[in-house]
Formats: C-alpha cells, sequence, structure tokens
C-alpha cells in the first residue's frame, strides 16, 4: 500500500513539475506560429525523456550511484570535465530563464518591472533551499504545480478537435514558409523537454530516497507516467496557443502575449491562471535546478552533498547553490528578454545533450555498474538516435536563426 | 476630454491603413521577421483592448502590455504603426470603455 501510494505521488509530482519556462515558451511560441504542426516535436522529446528518466532511476537503484559520481569514477576527471562544464553553463542559463519566468509572472501580476523582482525572487529560492528538506522542495511545489493542469482544461473547453491533434502528433511536416524558425523552435521543444537536469536530479532522488530494488517497477511507472501526463500539459499548451493566439495573428515574443493565451476559456480567470501556472513551474524548476547544478558540482568534486543534509554538514554544496543563485539573477538583472533567453538556452541544451547522454549511455551498459539491469540495444537506440537528431538539427537551425533574427 | 475626441478621422485612416500594410506584409526577405514582429504586436495591441474592454484583463496588466506594445513598435520598421496603440493606451488610462470598443473595432483587420 506504502509503494503504491508512492508511485501515485511519484506520477502526481512528476506531473506537477513537468511543466517549466522551457515548456511555457516553447509550446506557446510553436502553438501560436505553427498552429498543431510541432506537436510531434513534443512526442519525440517525451519518448525520449522517459527512456532516460527510467534509466537513470534504475542505473541509481542497481549501482547505488549518481550519474554524475559515476561518470567521474568511470572515464576520469578529464573526461567528466567536458560535460560537467556544458551542464553547468546551460544549468545556469536555463535558471535565469526560470528566475526570469518567476520574475514575468509577478511583472504581470503587479506592474513592477521584472527586474525589480530579481533579488526578492532570488533570496526566497535560496531559504527555501537552505531551511527545506527534500521532500519539501520536490513535493510541495511540484503538487502545486498541478495549477498547470489548466491548460489541458482549457483544450477541451475550447474544443480541440482531435483528428487534426493526433495527425500533428505522429505525423512530421515541415512549413512551405519560415522553415528555420520551424526547426530552431523544433529544437528548443526537445531541449525543453529532454533537460538533462531533470534525469540527473531524478538520479540525485533516487540516492536521498535511498531507493534499493524493490523500487525498480515503481521507478519505471513513474518514469512511464509522470514524464507521459506531465508532456501532455506541454502539449495542451501547444494546443490553447493554437486555438487561442494563431488565429488572432499572434506570435508569442514575449510573456505579455503568452499571457493571453486561456482568457477565451476562463475569461478573467485566465489571465491570473496563466500567472500563477507560469510563476509556480518557474519557481518549481528554479528549485529543481539549483539543486541539480550544486549535486552535479558536489559529485564532481567528491564533496558532500544532500539536500536533507545540514547546511553546516554540507557546506560546500550549499556555497554551490547559492553561487548559481546569485549568478543567475545578476543574469535577470541585466534586462534580457527572458522569454528570448529561455529559447536560446533551450537550443543551446539540444546542442550538448550528446556530451551528458553518451558516457551515460555507456554506463547503462556496463555490467560491473548495472549487473544484470543493463540496457536493452532498443532503448540504446531510440535515446542515441533522439539525442543525435536534436543536436545535429541545433546545430543546423541555431546559426540560421540568429541570422534571420538579426 | 474623451480620448475619442483626440481621434481625428484622417489619422484614423492613416492608423488603419499602416496597421493592414504591416498585417499584409508578405515576404520581404532581409526585414521579413521585423513585419512579422511588428503585424503580430499591432494585433496583440488590439486583443489587449478588446478582452479588457470586456473586463477580462485587469488594468495594470493592460496598461503596462500597450506600453510596451508601443515601444516594441516605435523599434518597427513602420513606427506609425505605434500611434493607434497609444490613442488605445490613453483610452484604457482614462478607463473609456467605449472609446475602446470604438478603437477595436476600427483596427481590427477584416
Amino acid at each position: 500500500m506504502k509503494k503504491i501510494l508512492g508511485i501515485a505521488l511519484g506520477i502526481v509530482t512528476s506531473i506537477g513539475g513537468f511543466l517549466d519556462a522551457g515548456s511555457i515558451a516553447t509550446s506557446a511560441q510553436a502553438g501560436a506560429a505553427f498552429g498543431y504542426a510541432l506537436l510531434w516535436a513534443v512526442a519525440l522529446g517525451t519518448i525520449c525523456v522517459i527512456f532516460l528518466v527510467e534509466m537513470s532511476g534504475r542505473f541509481a537503484i542497481a549501482s547505488g550511484h549518481t550519474i554524475t559520481d559515476a561518470i567521474r569514477k568511470r572515464f576520469g576527471f578529464a573526461v567528466l570535465i567536458v560535460p560537467f562544464g556544458a551542464t553547468m553553463l546551460v544549468n545556469l542559463l536555463v535558471l535565469a530563464s526560470e528566475l526570469g519566468g518567476v520574475c514575468v509572472a509577478l511583472e504581470l501580476a503587479t506592474g513592477i518591472g521584472f527586474q525589480l523582482w530579481a533579488i526578492p525572487v532570488a533570496v526566497a529560492l535560496w531559504l527555501l533551499l537552505w531551511v527545506a528538506t527534500f521532500d519539501v522542495v520536490e513535493e510541495g511545489t511540484a503538487l502545486l504545480g498541478l495549477v498547470t493542469l489548466c491548460f489541458v482544461v482549457a483544450v477541451f473547453t475550447l474544443g480541440a478537435e482531435p483528428v487534426p491533434l493526433a495527425r500533428a502528433l505522429v505525423v512530421p511536416s515541415l512549413p512551405a514558409d519560415e522553415r528555420a524558425h520551424y526547426l530552431f523552435l523544433a529544437v528548443s521543444i526537445i531541449g525543453a523537454t529532454i533537460a538533462p537536469y531533470l534525469f540527473l536530479f531524478y538520479s540525485s532522488g533516487a540516492i536521498e530516497d535511498k531507493w534499493d530494488k524493490s523500487y525498480l517497477m515503481p521507478n519505471r511507472m513513474i518514469a512511464t507516467g509522470g514524464m507521459l501526463f506531465g508532456a501532455m500539459i506541454s502539449m495542451a499548451v501547444l494546443v490553447v496557443a493554437a486555438l487561442t493566439l494563431k488565429p488572432e495573428g499572434i506570435r508569442v515574443e514575449g510573456y505579455e502575449q503568452a499571457a493571453l493565451m486561456l482568457v477565451p476559456a476562463f475569461g478573467r480567470w485566465g489571465f491570473y491562471l496563466f500567472v500563477v501556472s507560469l510563476a509556480v513551474a518557474c519557481f518549481g524548476a528554479a528549485l529543481e535546478l539549483s539543486l541539480a547544478s550544486a549535486y552535479a558540482m558536489a559529485q564532481t568534486f567528491g564533496w558532500n552533498w544532500g539536500e536533507d543534509l545540514k547546511p553546516r554538514q554540507a557546506a560546500r554544496f550549499g556555497t554551490a547553490y547559492t553561487a548559481f543563485i546569485v549568478l543567475a539573477a545578476l543574469i535577470v538583472l541585466t534586462g534580457l528578454n527572458p522569454m528570448k533567453l529561455t529559447l536560446f538556452s533551450m537550443a543551446i541544451t539540444a546542442v550538448i545533450l550528446p556530451l551528458t547522454v553518451v558516457p551515460f549511455l555507456v554506463l547503462m551498459n556496463d555490467r560491473r555498474y548495472m549487473k544484470e539491469h543493463v540496457n536493452s540495444r532498443f532503448s540504446n537506440m531510440i535515446v542515441a538516435l533522439i539525442v543525435l537528431l536534436a543536436a545535429v538539427l541545433a546545430l543546423v537551425s541555431i546559426p540560421l536563426e540568429i541570422v534571420g533574427s538579426k | 476630454m474623451q480620448a475619442s475626441a483626440l481621434l481625428t478621422g484622417r489619422a484614423m485612416k492613416c492608423a488603419v491603413c499602416a496597421l493592414a500594410g504591416i498585417v499584409l506584409a508578405g515576404c520581404g526577405d532581409q526585414s521579413e521577421q521585423d513585419w512579422r514582429s511588428a503585424s503580430s504586436w499591432s494585433l496583440t495591441a488590439v486583443v489587449v483592448a478588446r478582452y479588457w474592454e470586456r473586463g477580462d484583463l485587469p488594468d495594470t496588466y493592460a496598461r503596462r502590455a500597450l506600453k510596451k506594445i508601443s515601444d516594441e513598435l516605435g523599434k518597427s520598421p513602420l513606427p506609425e504603426a505605434a500611434g493607434p496603440v497609444d490613442e488605445l493606451l490613453e483610452a484604457v488610462e482614462l478607463r473609456d470603455r467605449q472609446a475602446v470598443r470604438r478603437l477595436v473595432r476600427e483596427l481590427s483587420p477584416r
């Protein structure tokens, strides 16, 4: 019974914690610009993230190691430093995007400029990490994140037609116009869906929660159910934007425009639901990202780590997330457009995916770590193909997008 | 003074033409994205005003969004398009729903 409740809670927290600034920005922009046409990108990213999250949980259970820790032990520090450096840089940009998302939500609600919120939001984030336990951080914010289910409700309220929706989900199409922007959005969506911090955080969480072999099946169910239902919210954002913003000719270049998408479904409440969803989703993701980055740093350098430890027991771990939050707040203070920052961070995430995923796949096939729980050939192939495809598309589309936007 | 009184028929025609120009601007190559973006911001202004007039958006958001749209259009290839948005902003600041309704009707693409 306890385990069933654990699975249910795991799935619910995965759903609530799925949406972040990246998913909201990329899905809203894709729906407003191309209608349902980019739903396949969310589907592709979701398939890959289900495999990766399941693998990271299985790896923690079978080996007793987190991914970063094992990469360091298996390949040595010199090899780890490349994916580590790239992941830290991207994590910092994504953390700034998430902080920016919270600040913009507060700007939408109060009219006070988003930069002025950077310091108060950063302090709130840091305080929560300083005093809260891992369960509070993981479950508390994810349960609040269930407010994002309003996007799914809106899909039904607005009466989306299922046939074109299902077609766009399984059949990728290339538009006659704006192909570079379309590809850029496709890789941004994939980058937002397969964010490395997500599975690095999940594997560290499995160690923090002391998962043993009895968690192999719950892990599979949480990874599949949580990611699948979570991705539904991401798809719902895209569909709602396609139904409400595209017919008005609105292309989402700022959160001010995205904030209009729920109004046709819920009236004035729609505006407030969007603001709360953006704030909660981004704040939850910012908590996870700060922790995931501190985990990665502590595991890379062999420091004491754990959110459940008192700050004095893991001083360098606490310093790491403090430094990350300060740097991210400084980026927000520069006044960069938070939505543009988010889209580029997501596309860069897609570029660096192979750096993290390839060593992880090698570990997943190493019997010294995995014993009888090594990957199947099918899992290896699916993940390797999607990650390489996303990276190649990103390398092609990012320069085109930069040239096009100048 | 009512905001609607500020609008002369001639200015209105120019504004509608400017907006229509933006909306219909199809394919340039270098500045294509700028045109699309300007068109999108103009249409956003109309939608913000329409929702505000119906009472679906708070005043604070509507004012701030229209100000931002005016700034964005001021930097666009057709800065004249910021004019009608400023009119909308003024009407929202005066809470003149009637003027906003009329402006929205006149600015909406047919």
